[in-house]
C-alpha cells in the first residue's frame, strides 16, 4: 500500500489568465502506483490555463523513475502548448529524493529548487516568462511563498 | 358448517347422472322440480321444497356413501331426509355436490332455467353426459355418484327415492362427473310421471372436508384417479423399463437416469477440457520460459577473463518483471554487460523489455562505446507519450587493459567493491531510455584492481521494503561486501529478499569478478557530454567540482567547451581522476556521437553513383 497526498495551493486568484504558478505538494511515496495520478493531475491544471507548476516534494518519502517521467509528460505538454515551466521544490533534506533527481538525468528539463522562495524568485528571473506571472512570482517571493490550501485532496492506491 | 348452500333447488329439474356406463345406471332420468326453496343461513341446512317433482321411471336410487362438494368444498351427508306425503325416504349417505355462486344464498326466483327435457322416456338425459353443468340460478348443484355399482341400487318402486345427489365426486373429477340440476320451467307436461313430491329435504350433519374422515371409500378413490388420471402413469405404461416398479415411478426413473447420464458426459468433457488446458499451460509456460529467456539468459560463468553471476528474481507472477540483462561477447578482447528495467510490469513491460536489450545489444555489438550506445538507443526509441521507458546500465569490459566502461540512463550505478577509492558521481546523470529527452551523456571508464567486484542490479534491489523504509544502496552495499571474494548473484538477492519485508518489485543483478590476480596501471576516467544549455547550468561545474578539478581549471575548462559547443553543438568533458590532480580533456563530440543516416539510402533503379565491388 502506497499512500501520497498532492494538494494544489495557489495565492492567484486570476483563475482566466491562470496569471502565477500553482504549487503541488506532494508527500509520501510518489511511485509507480502513484504516478499516472501525479500525470493526470498536472495534464489536468495545464488543460485548464496553467503554465506553471511548482512541485513541492520536501516531504515526500519516495520518488521513482515513473513519477518524474510524469514532470517530463508535463514538461512536454507545456512545450506543445506553448511554453511553461515545472519547477521541483526539495530540501535538502530530502537526500533520498534529490539523488533519484539526480540519477534520472532532466536537470535540463525540470529545474530543481531548495525552497519555494528560491523557485518562486527563479521564476520571476526566467527569460521568457510573462509579465504578469513574473509580477506574481516577485509578489510571492516577497511574501516568503506562504500559500493558502485551497485544494486538498487525498489519494490511496494499491501497490501493485 | 363450512359452506353456505346457497343453492338453492328452487324450481329445479336434478338430473342426476353418472360416469359409469349407461347400462349400470338404472335411474337415468330424475327429474326434480323444487318450486321454491329457502336456505336459511344457519346450519343444517333445510330445503323447503313445496313441491318437488321428480320424474323416476319406477326405480329410485339409494346412494350409500356419497359426499355433497359446495362450492369447492366437500361435505357428506349423513341423512337426507325428504318428506313426501305419502312417502318417506331416507338415504343414509347422499352426496350433494353444489357449487355455489357467492349471491346464491339469496333467494332465487323460481322460474329462470329453461326447461330440462327430462321425459319418462329411458332415454339418457342430457345431464348424463359427463361435464355437464348443473345451471341454477346464482348456483349449480352438481350430483354425481361415485360408485356406479350403488348406482344401480335398487329400490322399492312404489318408494320412491328422489336421489338428490350421486356422489359427490374428487375435486379433480369433480367437472367430468357432474350432473346437471336444473330447474324446469314447468311442472307436468309428461314429464312428471311420478306422483308429485312434495316435501322438504333436510340436510344434516354436514362436515367441511378438511375435517372429513378419510373413508373406506377414499383409498379407492386415490387408486381410480392412479389409475385414470395420473399423467406419470399414462406415460409410465409406454416406458418399457424392466424393473419391477410401478408405473408412475418409470417417468422419474428415467427422468434421473438421463440427467445423470448428462451429468457424465459433462464431467467427462470437463476432465478433458482440463487435461487440454493443462497442456496449453504447459506449452505457454515453456514459451514464457523462452521468452524470459530472452530476457534474463543464462550466461556462461567465465566469460573474457570475468567470473559472472546473474540472477533474476520476479516481483509476483511468472510474468510480471520487466528487467532484463545479458552478457555477451561483442567482439574478441570485449565482454558487454547489459542490464535495465522497464518501467511497467505485464506483457507490454516484456516487449519494451526485449526492444530495449537487444537495440542496446545491436549497437554495442557494432561496436559503440557504453555513452554512444544508449544515446542512440534512446533516440531511436524516443516514446512521446512517456508511457514505455528503461532505465539501463551499459558496460563493456576491454581484457586488454582490464578497464571497465560503463554508462547509466536513469540506472542506479553498480556497486563497486574491491576499488582503492569509492567516488560515488551522479551529479550528471542521463535520463532514461525512452522519454524524448538526449540520453548517454555520462561515461565512467574504471580499471579493475585484482580482487574487484562489480555488481550492476536493477532497482528492485534498492527499493525492497524493510519495514516501510527502502532498503537503499548503502545497505545493498554492505550485503554485496558481505558477500565474500566469490560472490553469487543468487545469493544476493536471496540476502536482500531475506533483509527486506516485501520485495514490490523484480528484482535482477549481475556480478562481475575479476580472474585474475595481477595488478594493472589504475585508470578513473569520467566523461560527460554537454550541449550550450547545459553548459550554462550549474551542473557541470558540480560535477568537475565533485571530481575535484581545482576551481582555475573548472573556469578554462568551461569557456574552452563553451567555445567547442558554440561551434559542434556539444563538447565531451574528459576528467583523468587516476591522475593527481585530476586532468581535464575539453573534446569535440563528433568522435563518439555515432552517425545517423539522415537520407536514406538511393534504391536499385535511380540514378546515382553506384558502389562497385573489385575483386
Amino acid at each position: 500500500m502506497s499512500v501520497f497526498h498532492i494538494s494544489e495551493e495557489s495565492t492567484s486568484t486570476d483563475a482566466r489568465g491562470r496569471a502565477g504558478a500553482l504549487v503541488l505538494v506532494a508527500s509520501g511515496e510518489m511511485d509507480y502506483s502513484a504516478s499516472p495520478q501525479l500525470r493526470e493531475r498536472m495534464l489536468g491544471h495545464i488543460a485548464t490555463g496553467w503554465r506553471h507548476l511548482v512541485l513541492d516534494l520536501s516531504a515526500v518519502t519516495f520518488i521513482d523513475s515513473t513519477a518524474i517521467g510524469a514532470l517530463v509528460g508535463a514538461v512536454a505538454r507545456l512545450q506543445e502548448v506553448g511554453g511553461g515551466s515545472v519547477r521541483v521544490v526539495c530540501n535538502n533534506h530530502n537526500e533520498r529524493v534529490l539523488r533519484i533527481f539526480d540519477m534520472a538525468g532532466v536537470a535540463s528539463l525540470i529545474a530543481l529548487h531548495r525552497s519555494r522562495a528560491e523557485a518562486f524568485s527563479a521564476l520571476a528571473a526566467a527569460p521568457t516568462v510573462d509579465v504578469r506571472v513574473r509580477a506574481w512570482a516577485e509578489q510571492a517571493t516577497a511574501r516568503g511563498a506562504r500559500a493558502q490550501i485551497k485544494v486538498s485532496r487525498r489519494c490511496r492506491t494499491a501497490a501493485l | 358448517m363450512a359452506f353456505a348452500l346457497g343453492a338453492t333447488l328452487a324450481g329445479m329439474g336434478v338430473a342426476v347422472c353418472t360416469g359409469a356406463p349407461a347400462d349400470a345406471i338404472a335411474v337415468a332420468p330424475i327429474s326434480l322440480s323444487v318450486a321454491s326453496l329457502s336456505t336459511p343461513s344457519t346450519s343444517p341446512v333445510a330445503l323447503s321444497t313445496p313441491a318437488i317433482g321428480v320424474s323416476v321411471p319406477g326405480v329410485g336410487v339409494s346412494t350409500p356413501g356419497v359426499g355433497v362438494s359446495v362450492g369447492g368444498a366437500e361435505v357428506s351427508v349423513g341423512e337426507a331426509t325428504v318428506s313426501v306425503p305419502g312417502a318417506s325416504v331416507t338415504t343414509p349417505k347422499v352426496g350433494v355436490s353444489v357449487s355455489t355462486a357467492p349471491e346464491a344464498s339469496a333467494p332465487v326466483p323460481p322460474t329462470t332455467s329453461p326447461p330440462t327435457p327430462t321425459t319418462g322416456a329411458p332415454s339418457p338425459t342430457p345431464g348424463a353426459t359427463p361435464s355437464s353443468t348443473a345451471t341454477g340460478s346464482g348456483g349449480s348443484v352438481t350430483v354425481s355418484q361415485r360408485h356406479p355399482t350403488a348406482a344401480s341400487s335398487p329400490a322399492a318402486g312404489a318408494t320412491q327415492q328422489p336421489s338428490l345427489a350421486g356422489a359427490a365426486a374428487h375435486p379433480s373429477t369433480m367437472s367430468k362427473r357432474s350432473a346437471s340440476a336444473v330447474a324446469p320451467q314447468r311442472r307436468g307436461k309428461g314429464s312428471l310421471v311420478g306422483p308429485t313430491v312434495t316435501g322438504k329435504v333436510t340436510l344434516t350433519a354436514v362436515q367441511s372436508r378438511s375435517t372429513l374422515p378419510a373413508g373406506p371409500s377414499r383409498p379407492h378413490a386415490r387408486a381410480d384417479r392412479h389409475a385414470a388420471g395420473n399423467p406419470l402413469d399414462a406415460i409410465g405404461r409406454h416406458i418399457p423399463l424392466p424393473l419391477p416398479v410401478p408405473d408412475w415411478s418409470k417417468p422419474i426413473i428415467l427422468a434421473l437416469l438421463l440427467l445423470a447420464i448428462s451429468l457424465g458426459i459433462r464431467s467427462r468433457l470437463t476432465t478433458l477440457r482440463a487435461r487440454r488446458l493443462e497442456g496449453q499451460r504447459t506449452t505457454l509456460l515453456r514459451d514464457l520460459g523462452a521468452t524470459q529467456a530472452a530476457l534474463v539468459p543464462d550466461v556462461p560463468a567465465h566469460i573474457g577473463g570475468l567470473a559472472v553471476s546473474v540472477a533474476y528474481r520476479p516481483a509476483d507472477g511468472p510474468a510480471a518483471g520487466g528487467d532484463f540483462y545479458d552478457v555477451f561477447v561483442p567482439e574478441p578482447g570485449k565482454v558487454a554487460i547489459i542490464l535495465g528495467d522497464v518501467a511497467g510490469h505485464g506483457h507490454q513491460a516484456l516487449a519494451q523489455a526485449a526492444l530495449t536489450r537487444y537495440t542496446l545489444r545491436a549497437y554495442v555489438q557494432a561496436g559503440l562505446e557504453p555513452r554512444a550506445a544508449l544515446a542512440l538507443t534512446g533516440r531511436v526509441l524516443a516514446d512521446p507519450t512517456l508511457e514505455h521507458f528503461a532505465t539501463v546500465a551499459v558496460a563493456v569490459y576491454h581484457t586488454q587493459d582490464r578497464t571497465l566502461t560503463y554508462a547509466t540512463a536513469g540506472h542506479p550505478h553498480p556497486i563497486l567493491c574491491g576499488f582503492p577509492e569509492h567516488r560515488r558521481l551522479e551529479v550528471c546523470a542521463s535520463p532514461p531510455i525512452g522519454w524524448t529527452v538526449p540520453t548517454g551523456r555520462c561515461q565512467t571508464t574504471r580499471s579493475l584492481p585484482p580482487g574487484a567486484v562489480v555488481c550492476f542490479f536493477s532497482d528492485g534491489l534498492t527499493e525492497a521494503r524493510r519495514d516501510d523504509e527502502l532498503l537503499g544502496c548503502e545497505r545493498l552495499s554492505e550485503i554485496v561486501a558481505a558477500l565474500g571474494a566469490q560472490p553469487a548473484a543468487a545469493e544476493l538477492l536471496q540476502q536482500v529478499t531475506a533483509a527486506a519485508t516485501a520485495t514490490p518489485d523484480d528484482m535482477a543483478a549481475c556480478i562481475l569478478m575479476l580472474d585474475a590476480e595481477t595488478d594493472v596501471a589504475a585508470v578513473h576516467i569520467e566523461e560527460v557530454e554537454a550541449d550550450g544549455r547545459a553548459l550554462g547550468r550549474h551542473e557541470i561545474p558540480r560535477f568537475l567540482q565533485s571530481c575535484g578539478v581545482p576551481a582555475p581549471a573548472i573556469a578554462r575548462a568551461m569557456s574552452l567547451a563553451g567555445d567547442i559547443a558554440a561551434r559542434s553543438g556539444t563538447a565531451v568533458l574528459r576528467v583523468e581522476l587516476s591522475t593527481t590532480p585530476a586532468t581535464v580533456t575539453v573534446l569535440r563530440s563528433d568522435r563518439t556521437r555515432p552517425t545517423i543516416y539522415r537520407r536514406p539510402p538511393r534504391l536499385s533503379g535511380q540514378r546515382g553513383p553506384r558502389a562497385t565491388l573489385t575483386t
